[in-house]
This record gives structure tokens, C-alpha cells and sequence, in this order.
């Protein structure tokens, strides 16, 4: 009982949360920056320390009666969709990682299309020629729309962004 | 004013600017349904375009985008779970599960008609009562605010199902990762560990991608079944009677949605929460809220198209905008030569008839054009799921991206998407994290506010002047208690 | 015959090649030829961003290209600061801020950036002279009675303003320092909310800018009782040095700012644009309609104001935080 209680997630989640706000808690003081004085007086009619200390020792309690509850309750032993499942989660979340870094340094149509090809086949499409035709279209496609009709910027190498306008 | 209302339903009456208010909405419903890429903005760039349009037909078309992005705001909070805007983030609980149920049309449909109800029921409302309203309106201060949001975060906390003591540690932690950045008042860093890219905060789109669509998304790919498609069949259209059940509960929605709209800094976010609040807990059986309930999308549409008609009173009657949107309808009324304020309605008062009434009928065409454009928007989760999720990413990063410039913005989508598929394994809802989140700042603003004005002496100030708030303030622990009894009567998972 | 079509291909690529090249350098040569960037570090809707639209609406007739606004706010104006300075001095990426973001605060903040080094002017678009303002029916006929209100009961009058060290902030700031005497300041989310506080009756008294007042002056909600300048702007209200605040008060200047180290046939060709503008007959109809003034000065003209600006916040906000 007792291992199954410290390993299931509500219980890991409930720990991280109560250790966030105590451990919040006790260092507001320096993670909270202090207001200027006006005259000798705050600028703020309440300090800024106020509403996250109150936050964070709710949170804190709470945690600690969620957990207490979790405790006494019958077994939660509710598995996860199992190892494979969590793999394939993480290489997900790498590959989505990945194309937050790459974004802005080489630019929104290349990482978007590599984006695409590695994900369609991650996922199981086999047909090479509509995984390339999805993969340059839709970044090409949305990125005109973005720049042109919705006159907003998207991150793109100088080179491809000039040849662009050069093109439309 | 009576004549004013006649000759201004007869400006009202011409082809273009229903043709414009059309394509407006058309265009609106578009850009709308890309999350990040906010009809604000939209609005922003064609405002130029309508300075060169008459009055009666420029501001319509930038009416339509507003309305028509509203809407489209929910195609893919309903469709992908991926809710662009707050106010979508009730549609898209039950909204999603009914798509997965392969009733996506119905989703829509239904939010389609929930949503031009709503509007319209407002806007009659809001033309017939302008001056009551204004009068409202004046009533309302940071004071009653600050009471009002406290009140509606128990509201959300009390009513979100089977485990309040869950939902509330959820909102705490928004809270607390709203005072991330700055804090309201006095601009002082908290909690940035020295990190400029925090000092701002933390944004709003990249966290309701992240908790809302990348877990659904995740979900899929980990799952890995066989599974073709998000949904095997996009469905039939609402039938009458599925609509006439939901009935009570549009109209439930509207009223609230009305109510808040007059209260000025709440907004739809507020509404949304609320008429869904407010139906599940009048529901025989709340806990199918979230499952796929028609009625919680009904719910929530009414309610945030709802608080548009109240929104225009403060910009029409004292020129002075409540919230982003009223601004630039500011920017297009003055660059055509109305004066918002106290004398408009002598002044121009015909013309300003006819653009409320031009908004009236925006809402009709929008059903047309909305209930022909639903087909072909629903049957986009059938395409396979492994040219739909590479897609789904790709907008989803553009318009994190497009949302603030900011590259660190994706990243904050990806850490974002991570804690929601911890947070689902866990069994937290999220839901009350992002009305923490959404709802924290403008609550400790008021509150900040409040104090200030009390000046120093909190009790008179409170027990005099703004009985109001503190009556609100005594009640809400109330009604949060018997709103919690209620969910506990019915049977829960 | 094999050989011959290698050189003949050969030859082909190397043409091509100098072809692309050649037009990629030839291209860079001319300023502008791709879109420009103008990022503002507030809201979309404010004034602000109106101004803004405006301007990006009529320039592109004398620049050739478009011109997009880039909304960035965050920080109290730093975001969109910051990445201004960060960008490449390349003419593509401007900002348009105004002065209390760009020169006051350094002094109440520690800034990421240096906006005297790290920032040349373009051009100032216009400036806006602030006033203060009471309800129609309250009982200060006079700015005398108010502040003989406000000394007789410190702290006791309210004043809505728009935001720490904010325009409306820093004049009043400067009224009870120059008048020693004390407001209690409730902030509000903008001017447009401060204006309501005061028409609702949470605040006794508040201040705006001209194009935000007439209607109410017109209909006799407000009543002004001081104006910022040297010249009286209503007949019968005192300026600001009348009632005794001397100085650069209640003044926000709009400016368009690039990175500093921008090539200086960019700038001549940005300040050529901008100077167009001021005689564009469309430009001036707009900015006529949304209540502001054209008065486009050159950017060193208001490099001059800017370092007058640095010295006199420095100074101002010495004063008022020392206490």
C-alpha cells in the first residue's frame, strides 16, 4: 500500500506542489522585489509580497490535506498508459523541444517542414510523397497568409524572406 | 430618440454594408479560428482601411470581425482542443469530447446558435436600455469587481466537480503563476529570478495550448492505437429539439452574460465560466458536464457572446473604451468624425442607431454564413491523424509564435504541454488553473485599487460607502459551500 | 561532346549564380526594400496604437514598402524596448514609444538597455499638453480652491492616474512636490479608466490629454482647472507655471526612435518620409479626426529635448523618492 501510495501520479503532483509553496513561502522575501516610496509613502497601497504569501501558504495547506486524503483513501492504482506509451511521449516532446529552439535560427518555413516530415512519419504515415507535399505546402502556405494577408511577422532567415518578397 | 431609432433602421438598410458586414464576418470567423493570431489584431490593421469607408459601412465591417472571430475563436477550441482565448476554454471541454464522440457538427451547430442567441438577445437589450445601463455601469468599481471575481473563482472551484480540495490547489498555482513577472500596482519583479524574459509574465496563448491541445495531442500519439483519425465522422447537423433542450440554458447563459457585460473589467472569460458554472449546476446529471454535454457548450457560448451588447455602453455613452476591442471601435468612430461621449446621441444619434442595428443583423447573416461554413471546418478532424497532428503543431507554434514575437514563447508551449499531460495522469483539472491565472491579476488589481481608496480606514469605507461589494464578499463563501453540497448529491466518478 | 556540355553546363550555373548574386547586392543597396518593423511597447488600442495605424497607413506612399506595427508590450514598455535595441541597425526594425518610457525610466528602474546610447530619434511625431480636471458639479471652481482643498486635508482628495511613473503620474507627482501639498493616488489601468473613476465619483480628480477631453468639456461632465505649457489653451484656465509648477510638466511627446548605429543614408531616408508626411493632406485629415496634432520635428531637433528630458528626470525623480 504504502509504495503504491508514493509512486502514483496525484501523489508525486500533490508532493511537487506542496513543496513549491513552502518552499515559496519561505523565500518570498527575496524573490519578491521591493516597491519604491513616494513622498515616505508605498506606491502600492498593498505590498506586493501580500497576495502570493497568501497564495502560496494555501497552497501549501491544501497539498498537505490532498495528500493526507490520497493517503486513506483506497489505492489510486490507476497505471498510466505504460512505458511504451511515456517513450513515445518523450520523443514527442523532444522532437516539439527541438522545434521551439530551432524557429528562429533557421526560420520558420525550414523548421516547420522538417517539423512535419518527422512527425507524420513518428506517427505512422508511410506515404512519402503526401508527407513532403503537407510538409512544404502548409509552412509555405501559412506563411504567406500570415505575412502578407495578416500583416504580422513570422521568424525567417533574411534570404528566403527577400526572395520572397521578391516573388509576391 | 424614438426618431432617431427610425431613421437610423433606414441607414442601416443598405447593400453594402451588409455585403461588407458580411465578408467581415466571413474574415473574422478566419482569422478568429488561428489561435494566436487575435482578431484584435486583425481589427488593428483593417481599422486604417475603415477610416476610408463611410461611417455606416466601415464600422459595421470591423463589428463583423469582432463577431466573426468570436466565433471562430471556437472552431479549434471545439475541434482540436485548442482554445485561443479564454473565453473558448469552456467550449472546448465538452466541445472536444464531442468531437471525439464524432458529433462535431453538433458542437459547432450548437455553439453556432448558442453564440448568435446570445448576441443578439444583448444587443436588442442593450439598444433598448443604453442610458439604464450607463447608469449601471457607473455603479461598479474596483470594489465591486474585486468582490465579484473572488466570488466567481469559488463559483468555479465549487462547481468543478467531484474534488474541490483538487481544483482549488489548481487555481491556487495559477494564481501564483500569474504573479509571475511584474505585479499590477506597483511594477515590481516577483518571482523572475533575475530572468528578463519573465519580467512580463508569463503569456496566456502558449499556456492554454499547452495545457489544453498538447496533452489531447500527446494523448493520441502516446496511445498509438490504431487510430486513423481524431474522429471518424464529422456527424449530423443540431437537430430542433436537441437545440429546444438546451433552451433554459442559452437563455439561463444570456442573462448572466448580460448581467456581467454591464459590470466593466469582467469580460467573457468571467461570463463563459459562469453560465457554464451556472448549468451544470442546474443539470439533473452535472457530472456528464465535460463528457460531451451539448448543454455546457450551449452553456458557455450564450454566455461570453452575451456580455458584447453591455461592452459598447461605456464607449457610446462616455467615449471611454472598457477593454481592447471598444478601444480601436473608439479609433474608428473619431477617424469618422462621431464623437463618443456624452453628445453623441444628440448629435449623431441617427447614424449610431443605425450601426447598432447594422449589429443586430450582423448577428443573423452570421448564422448563415456560420451554419454553411460549419461543414466544411468540421470535417477537417477526419482528415488522418498523421498529416492533422503535424499541422495541428505547426499552427499551434505559429500562433505562439505570432502571439507576442517572442521565441521563448514556444518553449513556454512545450514546458506548458508537458506539466498538462502530468497534470491529466494526475487527475488535476486545469480548468481552475487557467481561470486562476486569467482571473488573479485584475483581482489583485482591484484589490490594490480598494485599498487605495479606502485611504485608511477599510471598515467605513467598506460598511458605508460600497455595501454593495461587501455583501457579495459575505455571501460568496455561502453560495460556494451550497453549490459544492449540490455537486455532491449526484453520484460522482 | 561529353566535356563540351560539362563546360557548356558549366558555364550556365557560373552565369546564373552571378546573375542571383549580383541582384542580391544590387538589391541591398536600397533602402527600403523589404518591410519595416515599427514595434510599440504598449497595448493594442491605445492611442498609442491608433497613432500608430495611422501612420503606417499613409507612410508606405513615401517609402515604397509597408510599414507593420508590432505590438510588444510587457515590462511597463521594456519588452518592446529591448528589442529594439537588440535589433539590427538596419532601418528595418523602429520603435514608437514616448518620452516617460523612453527617458524617465531609467531613473525608477534598472533597464536592460541604455536609451541614451543605445537609440537615435527619427522623428517626433507630436506632443500633447496634459490638464487637470474635475467633475462638472464638484465644488473647486478654481485650481486655487483645490489646492487649498488638498492642503487643508492631506492625502484626503483623490486622484485617478493611469499607472506608476506614468503620464499622469509624474505631473501630479510634481504638482504636490512644486505645491507641497498631498493626493491620494488610486491607480487605474489607462487614462480612459481613470476618467471614469472620476466621472463615476471614486476620484475627486484626474487629468487628460485634449483629444480625450473635448467631449467631456463639451457637455459640461468635466471641468479643467489647469493646463500644461506655456499658453493658456482655454481662456480662462491658468498654465501650469501660473499656479506655480515650473518646468518641462505634463508633456507627452510621441517619437519614433531607431537603434543607435544605423547607416545614415537609412536615417536620411526614414526623416525624408516622415517629413513628407507632415504635408500629407490624408495624414492630416486623420490625425485631425482622432483629436491629435501634427508636429514632426527632426531626430536631432529632438535629441536636444531628450537630453534636456534625462537630466530633468533624474533630478525629478531624486526629488520625489528621496523623501
Amino acid at each position: 500500500m504504502k509504495k503504491s501510495f508514493w509512486k502514483t501520479p496525484e501523489t508525486l503532483f500533490s508532493l511537487t506542489c506542496l513543496f513549491l509553496g513552502g518552499l515559496g513561502f519561505l523565500f518570498l522575501g527575496s524573490l519578491v522585489a521591493e516597491p519604491k516610496v513616494l513622498f515616505g509613502r508605498s506606491l502600492t497601497a498593498i505590498t506586493p509580497t501580500l497576495f502570493p504569501s497568501i497564495v502560496l501558504t494555501f497552497m501549501f495547506l491544501l497539498c498537505a490535506v490532498q495528500l493526507v486524503l490520497n493517503f486513506s483513501a483506497k489505492t489510486q492504482g490507476d497505471g498510466a498508459s505504460g512505458l511504451a506509451g511515456w517513450r513515445r511521449g518523450a520523443v514527442f516532446f523532444g522532437i516539439m523541444t527541438v522545434y521551439a529552439l530551432a524557429m528562429v535560427p533557421i526560420g520558420f518555413i525550414i523548421s516547420s517542414a522538417i517539423t512535419i516530415a518527422v512527425l507524420s512519419l513518428f506517427i505512422g504515415n508511410r506515404n512519402i510523397v503526401q508527407i513532403i507535399a503537407v510538409a512544404l505546402l502548409g509552412p509555405v502556405l501559412l506563411y504567406l497568409a500570415a505575412t502578407r494577408l495578416l500583416a504580422v511577422s513570422l521568424p525567417e532567415l533574411n534570404g528566403i524572406e527577400l526572395a520572397i518578397s521578391r516573388m509576391f | 430618440m424614438i426618431d432617431f431609432f427610425i431613421e437610423g433602421f433606414g441607414m442601416a438598410m443598405r447593400i453594402d454594408t451588409f455585403v461588407v458586414m458580411a465578408l467581415g464576418l466571413f474574415c473574422g470567423m478566419l482569422v478568429g479560428a488561428l489561435p494566436g493570431f487575435t482578431t484584435l489584431m486583425a481589427m488593428a490593421i483593417l481599422l486604417p482601411i475603415s477610416f476610408f469607408l463611410e461611417p455606416i459601412v466601415g464600422i459595421p465591417f470591423l463589428l463583423g470581425i469582432y463577431k466573426g472571430g468570436m466565433f471562430g475563436g471556437s472552431i479549434p477550441a471545439i475541434l482540436v482542443s485548442m482554445p485561443g482565448t479564454g473565453a473558448a476554454v469552456a467550449t472546448s471541454r465538452d466541445g472536444y469530447a464531442l468531437t471525439q464522440k464524432g458529433k462535431s457538427r453538433k458542437a459547432l451547430d450548437m455553439a453556432l446558435f448558442a453564440s448568435v442567441f446570445g448576441d443578439t438577445a444583448s444587443d436588442i437589450f442593450t439598444i433598448l436600455m443604453i442610458f439604464p445601463i450607463a447608469l449601471l455601469v457607473m455603479q461598479f468599481g474596483p470594489p465591486e469587481l474585486f468582490a465579484v471575481l473572488l466570488m466567481s473563482l469559488i463559483i468555479i472551484a465549487a462547481t468543478s466537480g467531484s474534488n474541490p480540495i483538487k481544483a482549488l490547489i489548481m487555481m491556487l498555482l495559477g494564481l501564483w503563476l500569474a504573479s509571475i513577472g511584474t505585479d499590477p500596482l506597483g511594477g515590481v519583479e516577483r518571482f523572475t529570478f533575475g530572468i528578463f524574459e519573465l519580467k512580463s509574465g508569463i503569456p496566456l496563448l502558449p499556456m492554454l495550448i499547452g495545457v489544453f491541445a498538447i496533452p489531447e495531442v500527446a494523448k493520441v500519439v502516446m496511445e498509438n492505437k490504431k487510430v486513423r483519425q481524431l474522429a471518424t465522422v464529422m456527424g449530423e447537423r443540431l437537430t430542433f429539439r436537441e437545440f429546444g433542450a438546451s433552451f433554459r440554458t442559452v437563455c439561463r447563459s444570456t442573462v448572466i452574460g448580460t448581467s456581467i457585460g454591464i459590470i466593466p473589467g469582467l469580460g467573457q472569460v468571467v461570463a463563459a465560466m459562469m453560465g457554464y458554472s451556472a448549468a451544470k449546476n442546474a443539470s439533473p446529471t452535472p457530472e456528464k458536464f465535460g463528457e460531451g454535454e451539448l448543454e455546457g457548450v450551449a452553456a458557455a457560448e450564450a454566455a461570453n457572446n452575451a456580455v458584447n451588447g453591455p461592452t459598447m455602453v461605456p464607449l457610446l455613452t462616455l467615449g471611454i473604451p472598457g477593454d481592447n476591442v471598444t478601444a480601436i471601435l473608439l479609433g474608428a468612430f473619431v477617424a469618422q468624425g462621431l464623437r463618443p461621449g456624452p453628445q453623441l446621441f444628440e448629435e449623431q444619434g441617427a447614424v449610431v442607431f443605425a450601426i447598432l442595428i447594422a449589429m443586430v443583423f450582423a448577428n443573423l447573416m452570421f448564422l448563415a454564413i456560420g451554419y454553411l461554413s460549419i461543414p466544411i471546418f468540421s470535417r477537417l478532424v477526419t482528415i488522418k491523424v498523421s498529416v492533422l497532428i503535424p499541422l495541428v503543431i505547426m499552427f499551434a507554434f505559429a500562433g505562439t509564435y505570432v502571439f507576442r514575437s517572442d521565441s521563448t514563447d514556444l518553449l513556454m508551449l512545450v514546458v506548458f504541454g508537458v506539466f498538462g499531460i502530468l497534470a491529466k495522469a494526475a487527475k488535476f483539472d486545469v480548468m481552475p488553473l487557467v481561470m486562476g491565472f486569467i482571473l488573479g491579476p485584475p483581482m489583485e488589481y482591484a484589490f490594490g485599487q480598494t485599498v487605495a481608496m479606502t485611504n485608511g480606514d477599510m471598515a467605513g469605507f467598506f460598511l458605508g460607502e460600497r455595501w454593495g461589494a461587501t455583501a457579495v464578499l459575505m455571501a460568496s463563501p455561502f453560495i460556494g459551500y451550497l453549490l459544492w453540497k449540490r455537486m455532491q448529491r449526484v453520484p460522482t466518478d | 561532346m561529353f566535356s563540351f556540355s560539362r563546360r557548356k553546363a558549366a558555364t550556365v550555373l557560373a552565369a546564373a549564380g552571378f546573375a542571383v548574386a549580383a541582384s542580391f547586392t544590387a538589391a541591398q543597396a536600397e533602402y527600403p526594400e523589404k518591410p519595416i518593423t515599427m514595434v510599440i511597447p504598449l497595448g493594442a488600442g491605445g492611442s498609442h496604437d491608433l497613432n500608430a495605424r495611422v501612420i503606417t497607413s499613409i507612410i508606405p506612399t513615401y517609402l515604397e514598402q509597408a510599414m507593420i506595427v508590432r505590438l510588444t508590450p510587457g515590462a511597463g514598455g521594456q519588452k518592446g524596448t529591448q528589442e529594439v535595441a537588440n535589433a539590427e541597425a538596419d532601418g528595418y526594425t523602429l520603435l514608437f514609444t514616448h518620452n516617460y518610457i523612453d527617458m524617465l525610466q531609467q531613473h525608477v528602474e534598472t533597464l536592460p538597455y541604455n536609451p541614451n546610447e543605445d537609440f537615435i530619434p527619427i522623428a517626433r511625431i507630436n506632443y500633447a499638453p496634459i490638464a487637470v480636471v474635475v467633475r462638472g458639479d464638484s465644488p473647486y471652481m478654481t485650481m486655487d480652491d483645490l489646492i487649498a482643498a488638498s492642503k487643508a486635508d492631506p492625502g484626503g482628495i483623490q486622484m485617478a492616474h493611469s499607472g506608476n511613473w506614468g503620464a499622469l503620474f509624474v505631473p501630479a507627482a510634481q504638482m504636490m512636490n512644486a505645491l507641497d501639498m498631498q493626493w491620494n493616488l488610486v491607480p487605474y489601468q489607462g487614462g480612459g479608466p481613470a476618467m471614469q473613476a472620476l466621472l463615476a465619483g471614486d476620484a475627486d480628480v484626474t487629468m487628460g490629454f485634449p483629444s480625450t477631453l473635448s467631449g467631456q468639456l463639451d457637455s459640461g461632465a468635466v471641468r479643467v482647472l489647469a493646463t500644461a505649457g506655456q499658453e493658456r489653451i482655454y481662456d480662462d484656465v491658468p498654465t501650469f507655471g501660473e499656479i506655480g509648477v515650473e518646468g518641462d510638466v505634463g508633456f507627452m511627446h510621441r517619437v519614433v526612435l531607431a537603434p543607435a548605429g544605423t547607416p545614415d543614408d537609412v536615417v536620411a531616408t526614414l526623416t525624408a518620409a516622415f517629413q513628407a508626411l507632415a504635408e500629407d493632406r490624408t495624414f492630416t485629415r486623420m490625425m485631425g479626426r482622432l483629436g491629435e496634432t501634427i508636429e514632426i520635428i527632426d531626430g536631432p531637433a529632438y535629441q536636444a529635448m531628450r537630453i534636456e528630458q534625462n537630466g530633468n528626470y533624474e533630478v525629478l525623480v531624486n526629488e520625489l523618492t528621496s523623501q
